[in-house]
């Protein structure tokens, strides 16, 4: 059985239908044969858009509601609380952008004539959904739903259950609890399914040997570590030069199965969900709940719920949808108030006044599985699979994964150990680094060169200094011989004046004196002239 | 032991092939596209249109039709030095469904009398957008559902109606955007071109592009559902088309047309033009197909480019791959290494640099020395002169001393002199 599209071929196409060649019109047809069977509330919308586009020319166009990702909020860790937050100021900013892109165009519209109904409305995007749906089923779907839980506890009934598929059975596909191990290993199975043209391909993941030992210690870590590779898969394909399509094997869902003690929470569910609720969508399941009585069932839900806040662990909260109808949006209100969804688990099909029935037989009566009276499997698989399946994959991908990736891009490029505070990309922070470097560079080249001019005019100036004191050295040596020069001239100007008196007294010059003495010493050399002469003075 | 053959046989079975299993009954996740449709519709679309053509030819005038309403633009001069693109954002709403349609028009295109240049701001454009995808999507903290998407889903490019077939500049351009957009040319004022002349003219346009390897936009055949119709709309690329905002009276209907005194243009009727060829093919079958080209072929193309600009590469020299982290790594290790040696080499340049002052200054300061002992010997052979002319003063005063004894002792010193002598 399909479900009606949601989405409707405007009435104003019927004009352009008879207009158009036999393909075209084939096309159309087949359309408003789908659009027929569109339920009464899509004849609704194609009225309700005839008068909105009627109105487009006459008024500011509409505003994109906001629509948060209600699960994000709960979803997040701290680091992805700032991411949320970030996206959250982003998509604001865009839309005031947006809005000021919008408003700065607008001009009274231009005078129009009156349009005829059937092509007054008819641009044709509203046919957009029905392209995105082929798109859709030609490319098909991928989902991976993890099973965590002891052994025993009907993981591999359930799956089989909601599938209505016999992903695990007995001879040649067991499943976990018949691949015990010694220690805790994660498997992963893989099967396509189809419905309606729809092709699924699911991989289960399940972990055999989980809580089976006598110390549990860390033994979700290997559990970890697969949701962990699953994104670091994602990451690195997603990160090439060359990408082909990328063949999503996340974990989309885990189902974290809690024994029905009656009493609550073990220590180890405790620790494993709070791990694994930052990085996959957590369901809580209690399993084998036809051991409970409703009482105990509503009882043990509530203690559980308290439980999972006081230990402020994140489980998935099955966001309303806008399309939800009054009806459907009541329904599902119910649905989700049975979280976390008390299951009982059975293959075997059961002959009960006149239908067959799939459910577990006991002398007191026959427990059915698709019975919400008898256990919350209807609302499980109606709530993982038929309404939510895509938000699980949305929400892993815009927010678990991003957190992941996130994490894993800033551990890139740490600076001595400090954490970044820039939101770009790796590459931009190494460009930036660039540019700080230069700057830092420049800086520190001003600096030296600071420090150079600095040591270099220290140096010019001690150069000068010296030239200066010996400048000034050698002009105190040049006066003080000027000074001598200066004395020895007036020495001789007064020896010259005492020559010249005496000689005027005794009228007579030193030189006829001079003469003389060599005249009449010519016979002999001037030296021993010179000679005899002091000889007889000193005499 | 048995148990092992079988877990390792379940395992080799499993990482084969997935088995494809038969359901015992509805299990309801045919639900899935209709879940994703939901979220589309509950989001919105975008949809990024580029018309590029020559001023004049009707763009705007077109993109109203297409559109049913009036986006309010205004004609634009023949005297732009250079193009010039303007993107205008429009929030529109049909039915139920919410379209985002940025329609980007292309300003004093093909008005310069040299049009080498013409494209360049148009690839500048179209990779800007892409450019802007890409630091989004490599940003450490990222709003991909969130942040706005300017990338270009379509081309519509006008061809002159001249009836000879494509300019130099048409195919120019053309060439340079069809790795980047899906361009679907359409021919502008149809109108102008008879009946005969129009298919003449589309031939030699279709031959043309062939001839010059210009990829055109293909409408997909792959989806059986309206492979039929695509093939037949692309035996009738490019689309000749006309637009009108008037309307005119026909059968008591109002139609879009053109009104001429010999007739008028009716713009929706296929024995017209081929305006409702083009509105079925570009919004109302292949908008969808359009987005995903956009994304999974041409935005990948230009995202190879630029990583590959980047530096970043998928294998090593050993042809074994190479994650991001280790790219990253590497590149990271190369960028401190290259910081570290520009730091090295500024400090061996300022070594230099202090080496050579030093020497300088050393030169300069044996210079001064010299110059002072050069000084210094001038001084002290003055010095020498002094002590020269000094001793020669002293020698003359002990002359005259002699000469004053001897006459101050005048006879006595005579008369021993010349007894002496004598």
């Amino acid at each position: 059985m399909n479900s009606p599209r949601s989405n409707a071929v405007n009435g104003g196409s019927g004009g352009a239908i008879s207009a158009l060649p036999s393909t075209l019109a084939q096309l159309a047809l087949r359309d408003k044969q789908q659009a027929a069977s569109a339920s009464a509330s899509s004849a609704t919308n194609g009225s309700s858009g005839s008068e909105s586009l009627v109105g487009v020319g006459g008024r500011p166009p509409n505003q994109p509601p906001s629509v948060p990702v209600a699960a994000s909020g709960k979803l997040d860790t701290s680091g992805g609380g700032a991411s949320n937050g970030d996206s959250n100021k982003l998509t604001h900013d865009l839309q005031e952008k947006e809005h000021q892109q919008a408003q700065k165009p607008q001009k009274p519209p231009l005078p129009v004539r009156q349009k005829p109904m059937e092509i007054a409305g008819y641009v044709g995007f509203a046919n957009l959904p029905n392209q995105v749906y082929r798109k859709a089923v030609k490319r098909g779907f991928e989902f991976t739903l993890m099973v965590v839980g002891a052994s025993g506890l009907g993981k591999s009934t359930l799956i089989n259950s909601m599938f209505l598929s016999d992903i695990y059975n007995a001879e040649q596909y067991p499943g976990p609890s018949l691949r015990k191990k010694k220690t805790v290993a994660v498997e992963a199975t893989k099967v396509m399914l189809k419905e309606n043209g729809v092709n699924l391909t699911l991989t289960v993941v399940d972990t055999p040997g989980f809580g089976d030992a006598v110390d549990n210690s860390n033994c979700w870590v290997p559990i970890l570590e697969y949701v962990d590779s699953k994104y670091e898969e994602y990451l690195t394909a997603e990160s090439r030069v060359y990408r082909k399509t990328i063949s999503d094997s996340r974990v989309h869902c885990c189902l974290y199965f809690i024994a029905p003690s009656g009493h609550g929470l073990l220590p180890l569910d405790i620790a494993c969900m709070q791990s694994l609720s930052d990085k996959v969508n957590l369901v809580p399941v209690i399993a084998k709940a036809d051991t409970m009585t409703p009482d105990e069932v509503h009882l043990f839900k509530k203690q559980i719920l308290n439980e999972i806040a006081q230990h402020k662990i994140k489980i998935y909260d099955f966001p309303a949808t806008l399309e939800d109808a009054a009806e459907e949006a009541k329904t599902t209100q119910n649905l989700r108030s049975r979280v976390p969804f008390a299951v009982v688990g059975a293959n075997t099909i059961i002959e009960q006044d006149g239908k067959k029935v799939r459910g577990r037989r006991y002398p007191w009566g026959l427990v059915e599985v698709e019975n919400l009276t008898h256990c919350d499997f209807i609302a499980l698989r109606n709530m993982v699979i038929r309404t939510h399946l895509q938000d699980l994959k949305d929400v892993t991908n815009n927010v678990h994964y991003e957190n992941y990736r996130c994490r894993k891009l800033s551990e890139l490029g740490l600076v001595d150990g400090k954490a970044r505070l820039s939101n770009k990309n790796p590459l931009t922070q190494m460009e930036e680094e660039k540019r700080e470097h230069e700057q830092k560079m420049k800086k520190m080249e001003a600096e030296m060169e600071q420090v150079f001019d600095m040591k270099v005019k220290e140096k010019m100036q001690k150069l000068r200094d010296s030239e200066l004191e010996l400048a000034r050295r050698h002009e105190e040596r040049k006066k003080a011989l000027e000074l001598q020069i200066r004395e020895l001239e007036e020495k001789r100007r007064e020896f010259e004046r005492e020559k010249k008196e005496w000689e005027d007294v005794n009228h007579v010059t030193l030189e006829e004196l001079k003469r003389r003495s060599l005249g009449a010493n010519s016979s002999t050399d001037n030296v021993d002239g010179k000679k005899e002469k002091k000889k007889k003075g000193l005499f | 032991m048995v148990h092992l053959v079988t877990e390792k046989k379940t395992q080799e079975v499993a990482t084969k092939v997935p088995r494809l299993l038969q359901l015992g009954g509805h299990v309801g996740f045919d639900t899935l596209p209709d879940q994703l449709v939901n979220k589309s519709v509950q989001n919105g679309f975008s949809f990024n249109i580029l018309c590029i053509g020559e001023t004049a030819l009707g763009k705007s005038t077109l993109m109203d039709t297409l559109f049913n309403t009036s986006f309010g633009s205004t004609p634009s001069p023949h005297n732009l030095p250079n193009v010039k693109l303007k993107a205008n954002t429009y929030e529109l709403q049909e039915s139920n469904v919410r379209l985002k349609l940025t329609v980007c028009d292309t300003i004093g295109y093909g008005d310069q009398v040299n049009k080498a240049d013409s494209y360049k701001a148009l690839v500048e454009y179209v990779d800007s957008q892409f450019e802007a995808y890409l630091q989004e999507e490599l940003k450490i903290q990222r709003a991909m559902a969130s942040a706005h998407d300017g990338r270009v889903h379509a081309c519509l490019y006008f061809i002159c109606p001249t009836g000879h077939g494509l300019k130099a500049m048409d195919l120019v351009c053309m060439k340079q955007l069809d790795t980047r957009v899906n361009i679907i040319p359409v021919i502008a004022k149809a109108d102008t071109i008879s009946k005969s002349e129009l298919s003449g003219f589309k031939e030699r346009i279709m031959d043309e592009l062939r001839r010059n390897n210009v990829s055109i936009y293909q409408f997909p055949m792959d989806d059986e559902t309206v492979s039929e119709t695509n093939a037949a709309m692309n035996g009738h690329l490019p689309f000749a088309v006309v637009g009108s905002t008037e309307f005119v009276k026909v059968a008591g209907k109002q139609v879009r047309a053109r009104q001429y005194p010999w007739g008028a243009v009716h713009i929706e009727n296929e024995a017209h033009c081929d305006f409702v060829k083009l509105r079925e093919m570009l919004i109302r079958t292949n908008m969808e197909d359009l987005r995903e080209q956009t994304h999974t072929r041409h935005y990948e193309l230009f995202r190879q480019r630029r990583l590959q600009q980047m530096g970043f590469v998928d294998v090593d020299s050993n042809n074994q791959p190479v994650s991001f982290q280790q790219t990253f790594e590497s590149k990271r290790s190369d960028h401190l290494a290259c910081l570290q040696a520009k730091e090295e080499e500024v400090r061996q340049m300022f070594v230099q640099r202090v080496k050579q002052k030093e020497n300088e200054l050393k030169d300069n300061e044996k210079e001064l020395h010299t110059k002072f002992d050069r000084l210094k010997r001038e001084h002290l052979e003055e010095k020498a002169q002094l002590e020269e002319a000094r001793r020669q003063l002293e020698e003359d005063c002990q002359e005259l001393q002699r000469r004053r004894l001897q006459m101050a002792n005048g006879s006595h010193t005579l008369t021993l002199g010349r007894g002496k002598k004598k």
